[in-house]
C-alpha cells in the first residue's frame, strides 16, 4: 500500500473531524499499536469515533452520508478509502470514550492524526482479549514506555486489574 | 563422546540465546522507525502473508 493512500485516509478523517461530521476520533487497533512498536501485518485501519448528538440521539447518518457522497464504497463492514479498508467503530463504552478524549496527536507527514495512548490501548486489548489482542499487549509492554501510574488508574477505573494481573502472571512470571 | 555432545548442545543453547536476544534488540530498533515507514511495512507484510497462503 502506498503512503499516499494512507495520507488520503488521514486527510479524510481529519476533514470529517473539522467539519463536525464526527465529534471526536482516534486511531486504534494494530495501526495505533504500530505507532509505538515494531511493524507487524495488518489489513485495515480501525478508527474509534464519537458521533455528534442531537436531542440525546446519536447521529450516524451524517457520517455515512459524508463518506458515501464522496464516492467511497463499502465492503462488508468496511469503508474503502482507495484500496484501504477502514473500520469506523462508534465508541460505545466509557473506556473507549475516555481513550479518545485523551488520545495523543501525532504527525503523519504533515497531517495531524489522533492516536490512542498505549495505556488505553492496553486496557482496550485486555477487555477484548482475543489471541491477536494478547500479541499486541506483549508488543506494547515490551517495546514502549508505559506510564505505570496512568495504566494502573485506567485499569482500576474500568475494573481490569484482575485480568491484567492474570496476563502478567501467565506471560511474564 | 557423550560429554562432547553435551558440550555442543550447551554451545547451541548459548548461540540460540544470543540469537533471541539480538532479535529482541532488533524489535526495539524497528519500534523506533518513523511511523510512515512502519505503516507501509505493516500493509506490505499483510500482502506478503496473503500471497504465501496461496501455496498451502
Amino acid at each position: 500500500m502506498e503512503n499516499k493512500e494512507i495520507e488520503r485516509v488521514f486527510k479524510v478523517v481529519n476533514k470529517m473531524y473539522q467539519e463536525g461530521v464526527i465529534k471526536d476520533y482516534a486511531i486504534s487497533g494494530a495501526v495505533a499499536t504500530i505507532y509505538y512498536t515494531e511493524p507487524f501485518a495488518t489489513q485495515d485501519i480501525d478508527i474509534f469515533f464519537i458521533s455528534p448528538k442531537k436531542e440525546g440521539i446519536i447521529l450516524l447518518t451524517p457520517f455515512y452520508d459524508f463518506l458515501l457522497k464522496k464516492g467511497y464504497k463499502t465492503f462488508k463492514e468496511y469503508i474503502m478509502i482507495g484500496n484501504t479498508p477502514i473500520q469506523f467503530i462508534p465508541a460505545s463504552t466509557d473506556l473507549e470514550k475516555e481513550a479518545i478524549e485523551n488520545a495523543n496527536t501525532v504527525k503523519y507527514k504533515n497531517i495531524e492524526v489522533k492516536i490512542l495512548k498505549p495505556e488505553y490501548l492496553i486496557a482496550i486489548f485486555l477487555k477484548v482479549y482475543r489471541p491477536k489482542d494478547r500479541d499486541k499487549l506483549i508488543k506494547l509492554l515490551d517495546q514502549t514506555h508505559i506510564n505505570k501510574t496512568l495504566l494502573l488508574n485506567i485499569l482500576k477505573t474500568f475494573k481490569l486489574n484482575k485480568r491484567y494481573d492474570e496476563f502478567i502472571k501467565k506471560y511474564y512470571e | 563422546m557423550n560429554n562432547l555432545v553435551g558440550k555442543r548442545e550447551k554451545d547451541i543453547e548459548k548461540y540460540r540465546k544470543k540469537i533471541f536476544k539480538s532479535k529482541e534488540e532488533c524489535r526495539r530498533i524497528f519500534a523506533k522507525e518513523p511511523f510512515e515507514k512502519k505503516i507501509r511495512l505493516a500493509f506490505e507484510l499483510y500482502k506478503r502473508g496473503e500471497y504465501l497462503k496461496k501455496f498451502k
